[in-house]
């Protein structure tokens, strides 16, 4: 295991084509993380047309990479402007902008991105952590079990949909698996769903689904709601380098609350479904509670800003745990990595501990790295970097979507994809205006399959007894009591306010 | 959002299990198990939400603005109210009627694009569909529409055709006017 850790590191750091690409990822990451509009689902979508070709290690390296920074940089206008980005970003608000007003952006500037970098770091070595721990277990895992899993991991999205989406989470939800069973039955060679439409006989291409469902949609919203902030007055707004440091110490001055607040997001990013906005909030919360003065919160408490900051950005070592080792996507974001990462060959399940540890430890390596390039960056071009918020959005519109048809064509080099983009493009679109969520869709339909195939191995091994097996029992137990539970918070939403999904 | 569209998406849903339960029972044992273990309860779950879509009072139907909610969390949370910045929407559609024409407009850029890559290929729609729409939709002029879509449209060229070799889809027409002209 050491030997393979250290390997890694060093296969990554001497080669200087993964470290270019890696440069590229952190500048795209950090540029499309503070510009409006643009998510790091979206911006992992739209970098898959370019990985196609890649080595299968320096692509999943990039696009882990880009996806890992995109939060580092999101969080300067909640600061500079009290404008957030996103539901990650708007627990950074409560603390960050009244600093700002007080006439200390730079120090919680540097506060935010030092803590963003420490939690990416600390999420990727409780991922590094978790690998022995989690070992047997995943190799413990039968087909009973990975069907089982997989039917969980769709209640832990429907139950964290929240409120009133409970029931259109897991509608949604089946929706996707449903899509999932288009094509050639892997048991009986059945076509469904597929008529004679021979494109369809491999399935519904993921890529196509993940653009249609959240690129699309966004990019007709943008154009529809104008998506550019009028430009605000930064007279006030003081972002010297003196005070950039004075925030980056203030991280080590509070580095047991970082610590803290590190674990908790990278353990909330393993759940399914739980996203970076309720480990941001669960650890603003955490830092207001453990707080001796708490009623500085509020009022621009550096603390405050650092708790969401290391949260938010160590729950992506978190959630590439499921991802990667029993192919459940932790979020929507990661949902679409594992459609990447299947796309350049790389097959999400027991076998990347058996088989790929290798690859595992370098893109645990490459989290680190690219948080660590991404930090040293951004301390040094941030108020640069803040003058994306103004961007006009409309400008960037019609380049997104010739990346996304482009995108759609090229995962299978096949016309039929665009029309499947334009029809899944309308459900998607008609969700978002609808208030539905889509996360669960692209989880569904990514579990579908691994529902499918995992049942009927248990099937073919087992017959129905492998319902009774003892660890499937476990699962049983955990699908119920999930079922439950969100019934029970969906007629008393009011107690579970904090936990909103942003998968 | 009306109680109809609050339900059609309910409904559109309904008809998607509906149809894809039906045809399942078409197939074979072994290649219908799945898609009505999902499909049944999937069912349920629509008609359960139809339900819920008629029992719902109009006004908690009303979307909460995601800065406000935010702000009210944040409120509780540190136990006094908390003001975020102002930040003021350019050119935002002032109503309801407004939106829907922007989307039509938006939604014809898009299908219009999809179409030209069909008939003439990526490489004759994409300068077209990038001048035109920095032309009429995000308000920049001739020449700095015309310059980004040239520009825009060498790196795409460049990029996949040359750099990672991809072969982007030609066209029907292009095809077939190409193969007219080679003879």
């Amino acid at each position: 295991m050491i030997d393979v850790m250290f390997g890694s590191l060093g296969a990554l750091l001497s080669n200087p084509q993964t470290m270019g690409l890696m440069l590229i990822a952190v500048m795209i990451g950090l540029i499309v993380g503070a510009t409006p509009g643009i998510g790091g689902r979206l911006s992992i979508a739209l970098a898959i047309p370019f990985v196609f070709g890649m080595d299968m290690t320096q692509g999943a390296v990039f696009l882990l990479t880009m996806h890992a920074v995109n939060g580092t940089s999101g969080q300067i206008s909640s600061i500079m402007f009290g404008v957030p980005g996103d539901g990650d970003d708007a627990a950074t608000t409560i603390d960050g902008y009244p600093m700002a007003k007080k006439g200390e952006a730079g120090r919680a500037l540097g506060a935010s991105i030092t803590a963003s970098g420490v939690g990416g770091i600390i999420g990727a070595i409780v991922f590094a952590v978790m690998i022995p721990v989690l070992e047997p277990i995943v190799l413990a895992f039968s087909p009973a079990e990975f069907f089982l899993l997989a039917i969980l991991g769709i209640t832990f999205i429907a139950f964290l949909a929240g409120g009133d989406n409970i029931f259109k989470g897991m509608i949604v939800g089946l929706f996707g698996m449903m899509l999932a069973t288009v094509g050639m039955d892997p048991q009986t060679g059945t076509a469904r769903y597929a008529g004679d439409y021979l494109f369809l006989w491999d399935g519904i291409s993921l890529v196509t689904c993940v653009l249609a469902l959240f690129a699309v949609p966004e990019m007709i919203s943008l154009a529809v709601q104008g998506g550019s902030i009028a430009a605000m007055s930064t007279e006030n707004v003081k972002v010297s380098y003196k005070q950039i440091f004075q925030g980056v110490l203030d991280v080590p001055r509070h580095w047991f609350l970082a610590l803290r607040t590190s674990i908790i997001g990278a353990i909330i990013g393993m759940v399914p479904g739980l996203g970076g906005s309720a480990a941001a909030w669960l650890c603003y919360g955490h830092a207001v509670q453990s707080s001796k003065t708490p009623e500085r919160f509020g009022h621009g408490a550096v603390e405050g800003v650092i708790a969401p900051e290391t949260a938010s950005n160590a729950k992506e070592g978190g959630s590439l745990l499921p991802t990667l080792f029993f192919g459940i996507p932790g979020s929507s974001g990661m949902a679409v990595m594992m459609g990447a990462f299947l796309i350049l060959g790389i097959q999400p399940g027991p076998a990347m501990i058996t088989k790929n540890l290798d690859l595992v430890w370098t893109l645990i390596w490459a989290l680190v790295v690219g948080n660590l390039i991404a930090v040293t960056f951004l301390l040094f071009i941030t108020r640069w970097v803040a003058a994306l918020t103004f961007i006009n959005a409309r400008m960037l519109v019609p380049f997104i979507v010739v990346l996304v048809v482009i995108g759609a064509y090229v995962n299978e080099g096949q016309w039929e994809n665009l029309v499947i983009l334009v029809a899944m493009s309308m459900v998607g679109y008609a969700m978002l205006r609808a208030n539905w969520p889509r996360a669960p869709f692209v989880i569904g339909l990514v579990l579908g399959r691994i529902a499918e195939e995992s049942l009927h191995k248990a099937l073919d091994l087992w017959g129905m007894s492998f319902f009774t097996r003892p660890l499937s029992l476990v699962l049983i137990g955990m699908i119920c009591a999930t079922v439950a539970f969100a019934i029970y918070r969906s007629r008393k939403p009011s107690a579970f306010d904090s936990s909103q999904v942003s998968a | 959002m009306s109680m109809l569209s609050r339900q059609s998406m309910t409904l559109f849903m309904l008809a998607v299990f509906a149809i894809m339960v039906g045809v399942a029972f078409t197939y074979p044992e072994g290649a219908r198990f799945m898609p009505l273990t999902l499909g049944i309860p999937g069912l349920l779950l629509c008609l359960l939400q139809i339900g819920l879509d008629f029992r719902r009072k109009p006004e908690a139907a009303k979307e909460k603005d995601e800065m406000l909610e935010a702000q009210e969390k944040a409120a509780k949370l540190v136990g006094h109210s908390v003001e975020f910045g102002n930040a003021e929407v350019i050119d935002a559609p002032q109503d309801e009627k407004e939106k829907i024409r922007r989307e039509i407009t938006a939604w014809s850029f898009f299908l219009g694009f999809i179409a030209g890559v069909m008939l003439f290929g990526f490489y004759a729609s994409i300068p077209v569909f990038l001048a035109a729409f920095l032309r009429a939709q995000a308000g920049a002029s001739w020449t700095k529409a015309l310059t980004y879509s040239g520009i825009a449209s060498v790196a795409f060229y460049l990029i996949f055709a040359k750099g990672l070799s991809v072969v982007l889809y030609p066209g029907v027409l292009t095809s077939l006017i190409l193969d007219r002209v080679a003879g």
